[in-house]
């Protein structure tokens, strides 16, 4: 089966996920006590004017009416418009995602650099005072809260320091303002997936660097340097690149704790307030625009590992 | 002078158990274009022998004691660097399993490929990996150039791994038990391999197997390990045809014959940790005597080019006759032919 093939059966097959997933989503919020105009207006409101807000917004009808309604909607790319704001769904969507790509990506980029040479740098220096250092390290990193990192670095470097602003997100116009914005959030969403990585990098070499073919690379004369970083993590990095793949789906996830933390626009925070005013079309939309990045993460995944292991080809899946 | 000199070779492993001798002190020759087989069970040490000799001892084995000189070289001396420089140049090595000892992620055009660039190959790497795979008899090259090693066969995988050993023409070429893990079919047509590329590049080889007859195909001369030690060295033909120290005796009656009783060496090999006193070989010997339980034989002359450890022999004139009435003489007195 070619690539391409290969790509679009994955695409063809991602959409009944995220048709469950943004059916879950329809239903569970709606299973929260009180609906967006209960929420907005309060208890006690005029009856008449709730009802026919209610009504405009098409909340009396049965719920299976309105689920119809609403999958037809997404059938024809209408995602609707925001209870609270009045704005289409999509562009409230499309302001804050940037952010939160940034950010996800910034944690995963830090979580590697870190991660990586600290779990091979272990692995080749087993037992010894290095590699007990890299553990502590790593164990100290998955097992301290993010939002609590966030906060020190925040009292730290933004407070006592003042090298980094303590929340927002810059402005898109201005990529040294977003960087210098994104460099906190960022440590503070890689720090735990850095950890991870650095473990798992290392157990993984240490597999690696037993095998015949890392002695064999270095009878044929090759440098240690070379033997290492090529003929030993080049195999190692499998596992490796599976939970960079996870994580990464995670870090999506885990962006709304650190963007409420940084008070940064992003859809994290985007769908935690649309959680709390009930306001159900924004929900939903966040809900899509977050299965589809990570369904697509997982399928980028699945593509690099045939590029890593070249026993997985596309013609097994 | 002699290519290789090995002299003393001491390589100990730190367990938790406690401290493992792997070779015990081992000395031994290699003249230019002479193949010498290592012979002996697993856990005798020859695959340490080997990787000694590279330099390729780890954490936590160390080469504690002796000398391994190449040329006029002390290879233990070198810095990593200036040995790195001989490896895969001068000297190289052929790994029991090929399938596993070839990187799964790299193409063997690759492998190849590498191996000439990082040992100062001046030509075309990728002419010269087609050449190389057409001299190992792996058909159609330029296309199996781009396979990787699990589209290999077993046979043709051990194929490329000597391909890759022989790229820059070794003076000497270490083969740890290249046909062990091979079908009896393709074992012969590596062996035969192995005899034809000796032949036409003239190298000096190492063969360590666990199988007499394979030594017998390949080997100029033999030497017999038990437990990190040389117990008798000599000839091919002398050995099989007048094997003195007891363990040889026993591997040879191990080697299948047509219309024979196969009879195994009783007991098992001793694990590092809880070697015997003495002799190492005494339990299982059955002329093992007092003297055997108390110290190890010193090695000594038995005939032209053959020595043996072994009490049967240490009162031993020079002459190299078997002292009389101590060991049975070889019954069939003729060699054993494989």
């Amino acid at each position: 089966m070619g690539f391409r093939r290969y790509v679009l059966k994955r695409v063809l097959q991602a959409i009944p996920t995220i048709i469950a997933v943004v059916t879950i989503a329809f239903f569970m919020i709606r299973f929260i006590p009180g609906d967006p105009v209960e929420i907005m207006m309060g208890y006690t409101s005029d009856q008449q004017v709730i009802e026919s807000l209610q009504q405009r917004y098409g909340l009396d009808q049965p719920l299976w009416r309105q689920y119809l309604e609403f999958m037809y909607g997404y059938l024809t790319f209408d995602f609707g418009t925001s209870v609270r704001t009045g704005r289409a769904v999509e562009s409230m969507i499309m302001a804050r995602l940037p952010h939160t790509i940034l950010l996800a990506t910034g944690g995963m980029i830090i979580a590697l650099l870190i991660g990586i040479p600290a779990g091979i740098i272990a692995a080749v220096n087993r037992d010894e005072m290095t590699d007990d250092g890299v553990m502590v390290g790593a164990l100290l990193g998955v097992s301290t809260p993010d939002f609590w990192i966030g906060l020190i670095l925040i009292l730290v470097f933004a407070g006592s320091l003042g090298i980094f602003p303590a929340t927002g997100a810059g402005s898109l116009n201005d990529p040294v303002e977003l960087l210098h914005h994104l460099v906190l959030p960022a440590i503070t969403l890689g720090t735990f997936t850095a950890s991870l990585i650095a473990r798992l990098t290392r157990s993984s070499m240490i597999g690696v660097l037993e095998k015949d073919y890392v002695q064999a690379a270095r009878a044929r004369g090759i440098g240690e340097r070379t033997v290492i970083y090529k003929h030993a993590f080049r195999n190692a990095s499998v596992p490796v690149i599976t939970v960079v793949g996870l994580y990464f789906g995670n870090a999506i996830a885990g962006t709304i704790v650190i963007e409420e933390v940084f008070a940064r626009p992003g859809v994290g925070r985007l769908l935690l307030d649309s959680i709390f005013g009930r306001d159900y079309p924004v929900v939903q939309g966040t809900v899509v625009v977050i299965a589809v990045m990570y369904i697509t993460v997982n399928l980028i995944t699945d593509l690099v590992y045939t590029k890593a292991d070249p026993k997985i080809t596309y013609e097994d899946t | 002078m002699s290519l290789l000199e090995i002299t003393d070779l001491e390589t100990t492993f730190d367990t938790q158990a406690g401290e493992i001798v792997a070779t015990d002190g081992i000395s031994f020759e290699l003249e230019e274009g002479e193949t010498l087989g290592i012979v002996g069970e697993s856990g005798s040490g020859k695959s340490v022998t080997a990787l000694s000799i590279m330099g390729l001892i780890r954490n936590p084995g160390q080469v504690k004691n002796g000398s391994v000189r190449f040329r006029d070289k002390d290879l233990h001396s070198l810095s990593d660097r200036e040995l790195r420089k001989l490896l895969g140049r001068d000297i190289s090595m052929v790994f029991q399993e090929a399938s596993s000892a070839l990187n799964p992620a790299y193409t063997i055009g690759h492998q190849i490929e590498e191996t000439l660039e990082v040992n100062d190959y001046k030509g075309d790497p990728r002419e010269r990996a087609v050449d190389l795979l057409e001299q190992v008899g792996i058909p159609s090259p330029e296309e199996n150039l781009d396979k990787y090693p699990h589209q290999y066969s077993g046979g043709m995988a051990q194929r490329a791994m000597i391909a890759i050993a022989i790229s820059r023409e070794p003076q000497l070429l270490i083969a740890d038990e290249p046909t062990t893990a091979l079908d009896v079919t393709i074992q012969a047509q590596i062996l035969e391999l192995f005899n034809d590329i000796q032949e036409e590049m003239n190298m000096s080889m190492i063969f360590i197997s666990h199988d007499m007859g394979i030594i017998w195909e390949v080997c100029d001369r033999v030497a017999v390990m038990y437990k990190g030690k040389i117990v008798e060295i000599a000839e091919t033909e002398q050995i099989f045809k007048d094997p003195k120290h007891p363990y040889t005796r026993g591997l040879l009656q191990c080697l299948p014959q047509v219309s024979e009783q196969l009879e195994p060496i009783k007991g098992t090999v001793p694990s590092g940790a809880t070697l015997p006193g003495g002799c190492t070989f005494h339990p299982r010997c059955e002329y093992a005597t007092d003297a055997c339980v108390e110290g190890f034989p010193e090695s000594a002359r038995v005939g032209e080019n053959h020595r043996a450890s072994c009490y049967l022999y240490t009162d031993h004139d020079e002459s190299g006759e078997a002292p009389s009435g101590k060991l049975p003489q070889n019954q069939n007195e003729k060699p054993i032919n494989y």
